[in-house]
């Protein structure tokens, strides 16, 4: 039980520090990495299975009780997310394998890989505020670390305004929690909810709170801070691109989630602002997407639009909007890293990034435009992919709660994501190449890519086809959320 | 049922393989799975027609009460009979049309596809699996359109096809999930009107339902996706676009009519938009020359007259409904099969060149003039039937009938003009001048129009049996009541016969006076000058461009502004909550007591930050950076924080170092705030908001005494539990010690990265030396010793780190501050000379002590990072002093190797 | 003496936010390091200041008016990731001037909405003899 809680952190952990050893040996490092990664995922599926029959580990760190020590938490939503964070991590390091890039280049990105989930899983499975912090500034320096490697002008830029906006961010969440501290006397999740639920929070809590969520909306790319999104995503290398795409905004999310929900697990004002800027970041966002012309760019502002369906889930709180928050958290991590891998391939194939260089692949390879046809429609919420059943949720919720606007905000989105989605199809696949030539010239990349690609699409059809036992998990998730009864009860343990 | 929709589908995917293994004989092959679907439901027909149904489910997500349930009853045996039964002539059809392309396969694997999903929509019973094969329609016509996707009208076809049936289906979703509210199940099966009509929320669920609906069925205004799609390849605008997919809406409205439908408003808009879409369509039917898009615009006339039927309500309505359905389904099909029978033969479809092909092409000729007959509703064909119920459920309709009917016959008119057009004009008369001689199609072409025009006219003729087996079980599922149906061919001078009689003139003058007719509706059409097609080119071009314009105001690629807005942001939310809050940090409670230290120590702070963010010039940067950690020093020790002084104080000297070094070889760096006045005024607004807003943030969490005895027992279990008197270092390695490793691994991260960054672009030849300023002999003869004394002194400095003040990261700072005074005097040559570890092994080593401190815990079966102590000879030795080890190690090697290549590049 | 930490951790903060906002990306940088001092300082605040004596406890004493050793753990973790992240920025900073030459906070961002480049046009990554083992 103690080993398991905290194998998420230690796994990588370990394997970061073995390869760091070893550094001087690519091989062996590259070899470390992903065997450390596969027993990652596993790891998670594993806790999945524990937490899918109701069982939630709880550890208190150093043996020292709550709220003296760090109290590690993980329920459902925690199993999860690490599980996909192992998937993802997996197949992030798949695609990288065999890149034709320098070899020390692919050794400090398998390094700062796992550096970063360490924060990842880090930030899934703790239950105290300060803890917290320290793991959302692992997976900063790492994913610093990672926009940054390579070089060039271009994506030193990138880097840079990423470094600076997400810094004050974190900042921000520094201070958060000493304020937090300074107005409550505690660090500890549970001891705060059991505050705020009883309605005893001091305006100082609230305020620490508020900052809180704020620097968490920055994380997590929410209208009207998610500037720095569109501006640095697109310049990293293409695998690294993915994993940002697929893992770190959804930190935020889940940081929101855990922390709304736990502290107020009945609709109130917060969740009142919460609705309207989730409307408003998924209409921005996939307005944002259609004027672009390059495809990273489209789908770094889709990433703005999707998490305003997630947090919509969230400000809906009802069980019903919250499992739809959180199936939408898992289909959209799997789906978006996945577009974002299919455009790297697509990217290598054509020769450009940029959508008017691009084309003819339909004709070329039908395997690619079926890799893509798959994430694409299931982002669009087409049938009976992960996304319709994620969007059908999230619409029954606004319609059972009587919020039409939201309703109608998440169908017009829909719409324009296909939108986007077809332009995208178009330009790439369906129309010839402007320089025929071009088309493959620079070979068709690594076998390993396809197969991280056609992994997670089968992952994608999964979900969709298999969606009854994910929503099962989500709707059982949800309430788990709103009851909270492992974070109620940290208070209670002793140390061990 | 699920056997015949998997085994469809199964065989769609397979088929570009069957394909590139058979090549000619891939149609016949692949037909075999939908002409056995189609044996099988034909023989469901004595079972159904008695009025049984057959039900299959399987669960699909149980939470939301989902199933994948399928019903099969008169109206969707129906309609899967003509699905399965046209689309195994479609595809042997399309065997033949598409003979030589390259894509054949996936073309075969799109029209399966497309079959199993209309099989799917016509049989699911419950509301959202019907959903998930409508959308999945939507899809496969996507595909299928865009088949000539060289073409970039194909394209533009497809993605308008698309949006326009892809947003009509997201209102349906909305609808159904109301009327799944409102009715509290998902199956179509237990939907019974009561529970709808006096609902509130009846309205919207109509609303919604009808838009989707009409978006599918091209009715107006939606209508102008379906001409377009005759970009597709003829066999898809055989199938989909006049025999499948846009009867779904139809089908759906037929469906949903006994729930929905009886109140005015629901006929009131089926009749109005179904009539006018009729008429539409007929006008614009005439006034084309290309035989493909003459019968796309009649499709849509058929669609508008089937939806106004299904509103009438009334019994001969309802019968003429299904009626049309099966009547068009029938003479469409062969129709537009033998329209691209035609265009393969003869490498035209226009009107105005083609004449006299009936001698040239017999068989083809006869599918024509039959089909043609039904269409224009001549005795004894189908057609005929179907136009007479037609006439007769209007007229039963009363006044409002009448006016109806007036306008139907109408557009009755001119269907049978379009029909004599595309019989008589093309396929009689003397032979006209066309590019190469045409023959006879092969077989696989034309036994499918053969097929269902015969099948029109035996329908017709021997109308009884269809009555028994098909009509009237799939009326009565369509109706709210009980309907009598009776078909006949003839009964007496009725109204409906006078009506028909007086089409057959005024269409067979029309036929005559074709030109006149044409020119005619071409100038009404001239009227008519926002064609709804140009109208979606603005549409589209104005989206994109509003689109561009919200893309723009946050793509500016401006860090500042970027920065200057979430400051504010961040700001303005704080400072609204504490207006909501209506809190006041003014409370006057006991606070500490001000001291002088503290006081100058703040202000040397201020003052530092100042220097720095006021004045130019590099130095002047660097030294007002340092006074400022200085002056933080200095309060931090005024408040009685020593180990937190320390460590500023450390960190503030690396940070100059490295400042330094960095700045050395950059230009001079200007005053600040040189970007113009109203710039600085808004940064200075800005930072001052942030600046207020953090003040005030601040001063609230104080307002109260500080809550709980975290405090109190940290410094209690201090010493007996953690065996430490420095409270502050017990609680960082012992207390929170997951806290410290976490901080260790940032260092330890940003180390490597910085040294990736900072390692590019060296000259590794180049000599390592040290900074030429510090190359006096007597600072190098007595770095040596000063350096071993710091070194030292950071060993000391962690081993009484656990009682004194100290510990693992002031000891690793002053350790790294010695290597920083070796490695500026002798450079990075240095490293060989003492231990040949490299620093990152040295950072591993360090993570490895830390990580390893934490599983003595996990190893004795108590939690990660529990301290165990042991006491050799008495000396107290434990975990938490591993840890501070590797914290040690860490922090060293990290600024270690930082600083090896900074050194390296600065020289 | 708590109002005094407030008061000029918001100076401060503005400071570093004036600095953030610069013209000049030196400037930047250092303002990071200046509003994490702010915000130190203001963490440090926040656990108040009570107590005459550092948090230090000898056996066979009472525990007498002890600072809040929590905020000082706290503050001292947050200073050292606060280094780390300087000079992870600063060689940013060295390298993006290597590249540029520019040092105009906002000419180095628009680079980034140029377009993409070709797949063979990209910048390589340094070639191999540029590299340091």
């Amino acid at each position: 039980m103690n080993v398991l809680v905290i194998l998420p952190i230690l796994i990588p952990l370990t394997t970061l520090l073995l390869a760091l050893l070893v550094r001087r040996h690519h091989a062996w490092v590259t070899v470390i990495s992903m065997t450390g990664s596969a027993i990652l995922l596993l790891a998670g599926i594993y806790l999945v299975a524990l937490a899918a029959e109701g069982t939630v580990l709880s550890a208190q760190m150093g043996g020292w009780a709550a709220p003296y020590g760090i109290s590690l938490v993980i329920d459902r939503l925690s199993a999860v997310m690490v599980a996909i964070s192992g998937v993802i991590g997996f197949a992030t390091l798949v695609y990288c394998f065999r890149q034709p890039m320098p070899a020390d280049f692919l050794r400090d990105t398998h390094l700062f890989i796992q550096g970063l989930l360490v924060g990842i899983c880090g930030a899934f499975v703790t239950a105290d505020i300060f803890n917290l912090y320290v793991w959302f500034e692992v997976l900063l320096i790492g994913s610093f670390a990672l926009i940054a490697l390579g070089g060039g002008e271009r994506r030193l830029s990138g880097a840079m305004t990423y470094l600076v906006l997400n810094m004050l961010a974190t900042l921000l969440f520094l201070l958060a929690a000493g304020l937090v501290y300074g107005a409550t006397g505690t660090l500890n999740m549970g001891e705060l909810a059991l505050l705020f639920r009883a309605d005893e929070a001091s305006a100082g809590a609230w305020l620490g709170v508020i900052l809180m969520l704020v620097s968490f909306s920055i994380k997590a790319a929410l209208f009207p801070l998610f500037g720095w999104l569109p501006a640095s995503y697109h310049v990293a290398w293409t695998p690294v691109s993915a994993l940002f795409a697929g893992l770190l905004t959804k930190v935020g999310v889940y940081a929101l989630i855990r922390l709304v929900t736990l502290l107020w697990p009945e609709p109130g004002v917060v969740h009142s602002v919460l609705l309207w800027v989730a409307c408003a970041t998924m209409i921005i966002g996939v307005l944002g997407a259609a004027a672009q012309t390059e495809v990273r760019r489209i789908l770094s502002f889709h990433i703005v639009s999707q998490v305003g369906y997630m947090v919509l889930g969230l400000a809906l709180a009802t069980p019903l909007a919250l499992a739809g928050a959180v199936f939408y958290l898992i289909h959209h991590i799997v789906v978006k890293a996945n577009l974002f891998f299919v455009g790297g391939i697509a990217a290598r194939l054509s020769g450009s990034e940029r959508l008017a260089a691009m084309g003819g692949l339909y004709a070329r390879t039908p395997l690619l435009a079926i890799l893509f046809a798959i994430p694409a429609l299931s982002l669009a919420g087409i049938p009976p992919l992960s996304g319709f059943w994620a969007k059908f949720v999230l619409v029954k919720a606004s319609l059972d709660a009587g919020i039409w606007v939201a309703a109608f905000f998440a169908l017009f989105t829909g719409i324009f994501t296909l939108l986007s989605m077809s332009k995208i199809w178009n330009e790439t696949f369906l129309k010839a190449h402007p320089d025929p030539e071009r088309i493959g010239a620079t070979g068709n990349g690594p076998r390993s890519a396809w197969f991280t690609v056609a992994g997670l699409a089968a992952i994608t059809v999964m979900i969709g086809l298999g969606a009854g036992p994910v929503m099962d998990y989500a709707i059982a998730a949800s309430t788990q959320l709103i009851e909270a009864p492992a974070y109620l009860q940290l208070l209670n343990r002793g140390g061990e | 049922m699920l056997i015949s929709l998997l085994g469809i589908f199964i065989n769609g995917l397979c088929a570009p393989f069957v394909w590139r293994l058979a090549h000619r004989h891939a149609g016949l092959l692949l037909a075999v799975v939908p002409a056995a679907s189609f044996i099988w439901f034909a023989l469901q027909v004595p079972e159904i027609s008695r009025g049984g149904a057959l039900f299959e489910s399987l669960a699909w997500v149980p939470a939301l009460n989902i199933t994948l349930g399928l019903r099969l009853d008169g109206l969707a045996l129906l309609f899967a009979l003509l699905i399965t039964g046209i689309g195994t002539l479609i595809v042997m059809y399309s065997g033949a049309y598409l003979r030589d392309h390259r894509q054949l396969g996936r073309f075969y694997a799109y029209l399966l596809i497309f079959m199993t999903a209309m099989l799917g929509l016509v049989l699911a019973d419950d509301l959202i699996a019907m959903f998930v094969f409508w959308e999945a329609t939507s899809i496969a016509s996507y595909l299928l359109i865009s088949f000539n996707h060289e073409k970039a009208e194909s394209r533009r076809a497809a993605l308008q096809a698309l949006l326009i049936t892809g947003g009509g289906g997201l209102a349906l979703l909305a609808g159904l999930v109301l009327l799944g509210i409102a009715t509290d199940t998902w199956q179509f099966s237990q939907l019974q009107s009561e529970m709808v009509q006096g609902h509130a929320l009846f309205p919207a669920i109509m609303v919604l339902v009808l838009i989707g609906c009409f978006t599918k069925s091209a009715q107006f205004p939606f209508h102008l996706w379906l001409p377009n799609a005759m970009n597709a390849p003829t066999p898809v605008s055989a199938y989909l676009h006049s025999a499948t997919m846009v009867k779904a809406g139809i089908y759906l409205l037929a469906r949903l009519n006994p729930t929905l439908g009886g109140g005015t408003g629901w006929s009131t808009v089926l009749i109005t938009l179904g009539a006018l879409t009729a008429l539409l369509g007929a006008v614009l039917a005439i006034r084309q020359y290309d035989l493909k898009r003459m019968l796309a615009y009649t499709t849509v006339t058929v669609l508008g007259q089937l939806t106004m039927l299904i509103g009438t309500n009334t019994s001969y309505g309802l019968q003429a409904f299904v009626l049309y359905l099966v009547a068009h389904s029938f003479y469409k099909g062969a129709l537009f099969m033998a329209v691209g029978a035609i265009d393969h033969a003869t490498g035209t479809r226009d009107i105005r060149r083609l004449s006299g092909l009936f001698t040239l092409m017999p068989l083809t000729g006869i599918a024509v003039g039959l089909a043609a007959f039904s269409n224009a509703g001549l005795p004894p064909f189908f057609g005929f039937i179907a136009k007479e119920f037609k006439y007769a459920g209007l007229i039963e309709m009363g006044s409002i009938g009448w006016t109806v009917t007036v306008v139907m016959i109408l557009t009755n008119a001119l269907l049978v003009a379009a029909a004599g057009l595309i019989f008589l004009k093309t396929f009689l008369g003397s032979p006209g001048k066309l590019s190469h001689s045409p023959h006879e199609v092969s077989p696989l072409m034309w036994i499918g129009p053969l097929l269902l025009a015969v099948g029109g006219f035996g329908l017709g003729a021997g109308n009884q049996w269809p009555e028994i087996w098909l009509v009237n079980t799939a009326v009565q599922a369509i109706a709210s009541e009980e309907v009598d149906v009776g078909l006949y061919l003839w009964g007496g001078i009725t109204p409906a016969v006078i009506a028909s009689a007086l089409t057959l003139g005024l269409g067979t003058v029309f036929y005559f006076k074709a030109d006149a007719v044409r020119a005619l509706a071409n100038r009404l059409g001239s009227i008519w000058t926002f064609s709804g097609d140009l109208l979606w080119d603005k549409l589209l071009k104005r989206l994109f461009r509003f689109a561009g314009a919200v893309a723009a105001l946050f793509q500016h690629g401006s860090l500042r502004l970027h920065m200057a807005l979430m400051t504010l942001v961040v700001s303005i939310c704080v400072l609204f909550g504490m207006l909501m809050m209506k809190t006041t940090p003014f409370d006057g409670h006991a606070l500490s007591e001000v001291s002088l230290p503290g006081v100058i120590g703040c202000l040397l702070a201020l003052g530092g930050a100042a220097g720095a963010a006021f004045m130019a010039g590099r130095l002047a940067l660097v030294a007002s950076l340092g006074a400022s950690g200085l002056g933080l020093a200095l309060f931090f020790v005024s408040i009685n924080a020593p180990d937190v002084a320390l460590t500023q104080l450390m960190v503030e000297t690396l940070t100059v170092v490295f400042l330094a070094m960095v700045l050395r070889r950059m230009p001079v760096v200007p005053a600040s705030g040189g970007s113009g006045a109203g710039a600085n005024i808004w940064h200075a607004a800005v930072a001052v908001v942030f600046g207020l807003a953090v003040t005030l943030l601040i001063m609230t969490a104080v307002s109260q005494p500080l809550p709980g005895d975290l405090a109190d027992w940290f410094l209690v279990n201090s010493l007996p539990s953690g065996y430490g008197s420095n409270v502050v270092n017990v609680i960082l390695v012992d207390f929170r010690a997951v806290d410290t490793l976490g901080e260790i691994l940032v260092v330890a991260i940003a180390a490597l990265a910085a040294s990736t960054l900072l390692g590019v672009g060296q000259p590794p030849t180049a000599k390592p030396r040290g900074l030429p300023e510090f190359s006096s002999l007597m600072l190098r003869q007595g770095m040596r010793p000063l350096a071993a004394i710091l070194f030292l002194v950071s060993l000391a400095i962690l081993w009484r780190g656990h009682n004194l003040p100290g510990g693992g990261f002031i000891g690793g700072l002053v350790a790294a501050t010695g290597f920083t005074l070796l490695i500026v005097t002798f450079g990075r040559g240095i490293q060989r000379g003492l231990a040949r570890i490299a620093p990152p092994t040295i950072i591993g080593l360090g993570l490895a002590c830390a990580v390893g401190a934490g599983l003595f815990g996990l190893a004795a079966e108590l939690s990660f990072m529990t301290g165990l102590w042991v006491a050799p000879f008495g000396v107290k030795l434990g975990t938490p002093l591993l840890f501070d080890l590797g914290v040690f190690l860490t922090v060293f090697g990290s600024v270690m190797h930082m600083l090896r290549n900074l050194i390296g590049r600065a020289v | 003496m708590e109002w005094i930490g407030a008061i000029t951790a918001g100076i401060m903060a503005a400071l570093g936010v004036w600095m953030m906002l610069d013209r000049h990306l030196m400037r930047v940088v250092l303002g990071i390091a200046v509003l994490g001092n702010a915000i130190n300082l203001g963490v440090l605040t926040a656990g108040r200041f009570a107590g005459s004596e550092a948090a230090f406890t000898f056996a066979g004493q009472q525990v007498l008016d002890s600072a809040n050793p929590l905020p000082q753990a706290l503050v001292l973790t947050a200073i050292v990731i606060g280094f780390a992240l300087f000079v992870f920025a600063l060689s940013v900073l060295k390298r993006t001037h290597e590249l540029h030459g520019d040092k105009d906070t906002d000419r180095v961002s628009q680079v980034t909405e140029r377009p993409a480049p070709d797949q063979d046009e990209e910048e390589p990554y340094p070639p191999a003899e540029d590299r340091k083992p």
